[in-house]
């Protein structure tokens, strides 16, 4: 049946030839290998091969190999990136994570629909041009809501501008070719310019800044050193350039435009020729006296004024995992040895026994960054005391942070890979692991690309390799690319993965220190978890452990996302209150709202209400309010949220990242997300919230694996300090607007008939009628909201059913 | 080794799961996905036990005891849940006894009228939508709205039966090609009449 969709839709790719295509997947299962467990590489490179995977590179992978079609159909169909129909030449994602859900990326999907005329369950365009699909998270949660068109994020997207997001992309692509280049270096700078180049960052035009710096410098033969820094954080505040004069002034501009930035140049530099400073000195002052642009420009807005939101938002925290932030290369070696790097590997290498590194990392207190927060240091004992001959350790980068509202992770390995880096090798050397593996998530591609720069790096200087520092001690590390599964940040799951099988988790005992990969030590640990590593081996356990509280050492990086002012990435010591967080790192709530909430922990978090906002967070704490530390996505929900929504979403999230192994994760999960539609639509009773109940804790406690066990947990929060709010939705009232179904948008009598949302409502809900109050025909109307951003007057406002 | 079972000590070899020594010493421990000396995983949760020390479920499928294990073989609320397992299951079985060449050896059917578990405790009686029967081999026959994707058919059979999607609309599927290395046997392991052998209780 699926072969004979292909060929439907074949022609939306390009027609190749079978025997084109016989030759091209021969030449990847000669480069990828033929074992059962590499099926998941293997897919990946048919599917980059061919944009899906044809049915005839497939039967060739069946001859060749020794996959089944049995195991293809095991694996493909579990893994989301996976498709086995034809996908459009550009795909655009739309992030339906968190922070972009609460800012409506629902209404935004529905409106890039609109705009390509995707009907019915159609994902790709008749002229086989774009394809459309939702994803999990795109880890730029302080854009949302957020975009992908290709490689390309656009944020934030408004449905009313998705018309100009495609334009713009479409520029893009006739541009192409002449863009400049990463790591321009010259001869002798002046100074320098930093600035972050994250994948967030460059989205939100970071890189059209970069390009203008380039382009400046050139023009004006100004010669500085334009450098690409780890990211600081400030997400709210980028285009985010530092100038660096040689004098060792650090000068910062938030907010840059690529206008501003020849100004900001000459301002700081003087061109190396007298006869272009004064061609300069000429052109400029025509442009000053031409352009009113200048005199509103951002050098005369004096330095307080303009940093003071990056001020704030940086006082309050402490940088251990983000040390070096908005300074170092991410990709630099030789400055990130200079600044002390790798100093804690060849200290544990040459100085300490691996028994020594452990106690070193017990003493600490650490705790696991990913979600439980087991004790660091035992995990490494038990992966040791597991360890033989016939059966040598290996260590796990655990990178398949999955949380939407959650891109930590993600920030730690664009910008400090090295660091990680370093972490592995200590934590292999400890438990005599000789081998590493990087798992990291499908959607993080930058995320790999300089991971796999900084291995490279790291191997050619003897880092990494045989005889590290000239010791016994030989370590090599591969990344693992996951492919879509949010499941297989589960530790059990990730290793079926990395064995080329579906996610599946397996009961604990065994632990996979114990027992993990092809029987093997494993030692999983999380990102952060790395990253904190050479900190404590450097600094010793006793300097780490005056950070944070009793129970949990250290510091926690957050990604502070939602409605919050100044969202971005941040790092507090252990132990930091909620509303500290919200109010002076974040600057408080967004418009002016009262907080409402916050959301921890993704999925398997909790909300916690703002009365609890003023407990300290540590792990234990947030297990006591219902919520977990998970991996550290916040969420700030102010009054406009409403709580069954937010209960809902990840219900639906959920739901769709169950495994189906387990009955009360695949089938309860559905259940507890069929009554909150009945709840966010109006048809539910007083029973089912009770009924609603009684599944959440029976699927808390019946799960299988640390995906279902958690699964209940927003809702049994919301429900333990929101139940109101469920009553309400029972009485058929939302009062933040936010249940599509249960209001509706009506036209006030401010309307003065000036056909502004006739004009612009793409479902032609409401009849062209001039100089007369408009009506809106509610059969027809979609809530996309475009009406009532149009409207001067606010005359369209949302009211109950 | 010795193990505390509601609250009674009892002697276990330590070398087989721990349904087998709980039902050896006479404990009623229903089960659905899994069959002795089969190849399962742990998926239908009906086995559970309670550890009292962790206060955690675990499916006594899976798990083999270790020196001093506290378990809780059948409290109110290990019932209970249970039931809401076989219930939940229940509410996504596209189908009904009365027609089914299967029911005399379901389990599913045996378990929810041992425990009185009922069909619409979570949602509408599931819809019978139409009756595909797939010819596997022989006389075996699949009808794949039955199956509640415990899996022993995929566990058991080398290049045969596979799962397809994930979550609740995960589904056993038979690739055409692979129908051959199944044997009519593979019915035996079925909790359910997703997988029966045609003419085998036509008297029923």
């Amino acid at each position: 049946m699926r072969e004979k969709e292909l060929s439907m839709e074949e022609t939306l790719t390009m027609n190749l030839s079978p025997e084109v295509m016989k030759r091209k997947t021969d030449a990847i299962i000669d480069r990828v290998g033929t074992r059962r467990e590499l099926i998941i590489p293997l897919l990946q490179a048919i599917q980059q091969e061919f944009n899906y995977l044809p049915a005839d590179a497939l039967s060739r992978l069946y001859e060749r190999t020794d996959i089944n079609r049995a195991q293809v159909i095991s694996v493909a169909t579990f893994y989301s990136q996976l498709r086995m129909t034809p996908y459009g030449k550009h795909i655009i994602k739309v992030c339906v994570g968190t922070a972009c859900h609460v800012k409506g990326a629902d209404r935004v999907y529905d409106a890039f629909r609109r705009e390509l005329k995707l009907e019915g369950d159609n994902v790709t365009t008749a002229n086989g041009q774009y394809s459309i699909e939702r994803v999990a998270c795109l880890g730029c949660c302080a854009l949302a809501p957020v975009v992908q068109i290709d490689q390309k994020i656009f944020g934030p997207v408004l449905p009313g501008k998705v018309r100009e997001v495609l334009d713009e992309f479409e520029q893009m692509l006739a541009d192409e070719g002449q863009s400049s280049t990463l790591n321009a270096e010259r001869s002798t700078p002046q100074g320098e310019v930093r600035l972050g180049m994250e994948n967030c960052c460059q989205a939100s035009g970071t890189a059209e800044v970069h390009a203008a710096v380039m382009a400046a410098c050139e023009e004006l033969g100004i010669d500085v050193r334009i450098k690409p820094v780890s990211c600081v954080g400030t997400c709210n505040q980028v285009p985010l350039i530092d100038v660096a004069t040689p004098d060792g002034n650090i000068v910062r501009y938030p907010n840059v435009k690529p206008d501003e930035v020849k100004e900001i140049l000459l301002h700081h530099f003087r061109p190396a020729n007298p006869l272009r400073r004064l061609k300069n000195a000429i052109l400029h002052q025509i442009d000053t006296f031409h352009t009113d642009q200048t005199w509103n420009n951002i050098l005369f807005t004096p330095e307080k004024v303009r940093t003071q939101g990056i001020n704030t938002f940086l006082n309050g925290q402490l940088r251990i995992s983000t040390q070096g932030f908005g300074r170092l290369n991410p990709l630099d070696l030789d400055e990130y040895l200079s600044q002390g790097g790798f100093d804690a590997l060849k200290k544990a290498v040459t100085e300490m026994s691996p028994q020594t590194v452990i106690d070193e990392v017990g003493r600490s207190g650490i705790r696991g960054r990913g979600g439980g927060g087991f004790l660091t240091g035992r995990k490494w004992q038990t992966v040791r005391d597991n360890a033989s001959l016939s059966s040598r350790p290996v260590v796990v980068c655990n990178g398949d942070e999955g949380d939407p509202g959650a891109f930590m992770d993600r920030i730690l390995l664009e910008s400090y890979p090295l660091r990680v880096i370093e972490g592995m090798a200590i934590a292999g050397y400890a438990v005599g692991a000789s081998e590493g593996i990087f798992y990291i998530r499908a959607e993080y591609p930058q995320a790999v690309i300089r991971i796999r720069k900084a291995l490279d790096m790291c191997q050619q200087r003897g880092l990494l390799g045989e005889h590290i520092y000239g010791t016994d001690f030989s370590f090599s590390i591969r990344v693992f690319e996951g492919a879509g599964a949010f499941v297989c940040g589960e530790e059990t799951a990730l290793i079926a993965s990395l064995e080329g099988r579906r996610g599946f988790p397996r009961l604990r005992p065994p632990y996979p220190a114990q027992e993990g990969l092809n029987g093997r030590p494993t030692l999983i640990n999380n990102v952060e978890t790395l990253s904190q590593i050479p900190y404590i081996v450097g600094r010793g356990a006793n300097e780490y452990a005056k950070v944070g509280t009793e129970g949990s050492r250290g510091t926690k990086v957050f990604a502070l996302a939602g409605k919050v002012n100044h969202g971005g990435l941040i790092e507090v010591p252990m132990g930091t209150t909620l509303r500290q967080i919200v109010e002076e790192i974040g600057g408080g709530v967004e418009g002016g709202e009262t907080l409402k909430a916050v959301q921890i922990g993704g999925p398997s978090g909790g909300c916690i209400p703002a009365e609890l906002c003023d407990t300290e967070v540590d792990f234990d704490a947030l297990n006591q309010m219902g919520a977990i530390m998970g991996s550290g996505g916040l969420v700030v929900l102010g009054e406009s949220s409403c709580m069954v929504d937010v209960a809902r979403y990840f219900t639906n999230f959920t739901c769709g990242e169950s495994c189906g192994k387990c009955t009360f994760c695949r089938v309860g999960i559905r259940r507890m997300l069929d009554i909150f539609d009945r709840l966010t639509t109006g048809q539910a009773t007083m029973e089912d919230i009770d009924r609603l109940e009684e599944l959440a804790r029976g699927i808390g406690q019946a799960s299988l694996c640390g995906l279902g066990k958690t699964a209940p947990n927003p809702v049994l929060s919301t429900l333990r300090y929101f139940r109101q709010e469920y009553e309400e939705h029972v009485q058929g009232i939302c009062r933040t607007g936010s249940c599509n179904r249960m209001v509706k948008l009506t036209i006030t009598d401010d309307c003065v008939g000036c056909t502004k949302c006739a004009r612009c409502c793409p479902s032609e809900a409401i009849a062209y009628t001039p100089y007369e109050k408009h009506v809106i025909d509610t059969d027809k109307c979609t809530q996309c909201g475009l009406c009532v951003g149009e409207c001067n007057y606010n005359a369209i406002v949302k009211t109950k059913v | 080794m010795k193990i505390i079972v509601n609250n009674k000590e009892l002697d276990v070899s330590g070398q087989r799961v721990l349904i087998e020594e709980l039902r050896e010493a006479g404990y009623d421990v229903p089960s659905l996905c899994y069959a002795p000396d089969a190849r399962h995983e742990p998926s239908c949760m009906v086995c559970m036990v309670r550890n009292e020390y962790t206060n955690q479920m675990i499916s006594s499928c899976a798990t083999y005891p270790t020196e001093g294990m506290r378990i809780d073989v059948d409290s109110d609320e290990v019932v209970a849940l249970r039931r809401m397992g076989v219930e939940l299951l229940l509410s996504d079985h596209r189908a009904r006894c009365g027609e089914c060449e299967g029911k005399a050896t379901c389990k599913l059917r045996e378990l929810s009228i041992q425990m009185k578990a009922k069909w619409t405790r979570f949602g509408p009686l599931a819809p019978v939508g139409q009756r595909e029967q797939i010819h596997v081999n022989g006389n075996l026959y699949y009808e794949p709205a039955r199956c509640i994707r415990c899996g022993l058919c995929v566990y058991n059979s080398q290049d045969g039966f596979t799962f397809q999607g994930r979550g609740f609309n995960m589904q056993v599927v038979i690739p055409e090609e692979s129908k051959k290395n199944i044997d009519e046997k593979m019915a035996d392991l079925c909790p359910t009449g997703a997988l029966f052998v045609r003419g085998m209780h036509s008297g029923e």
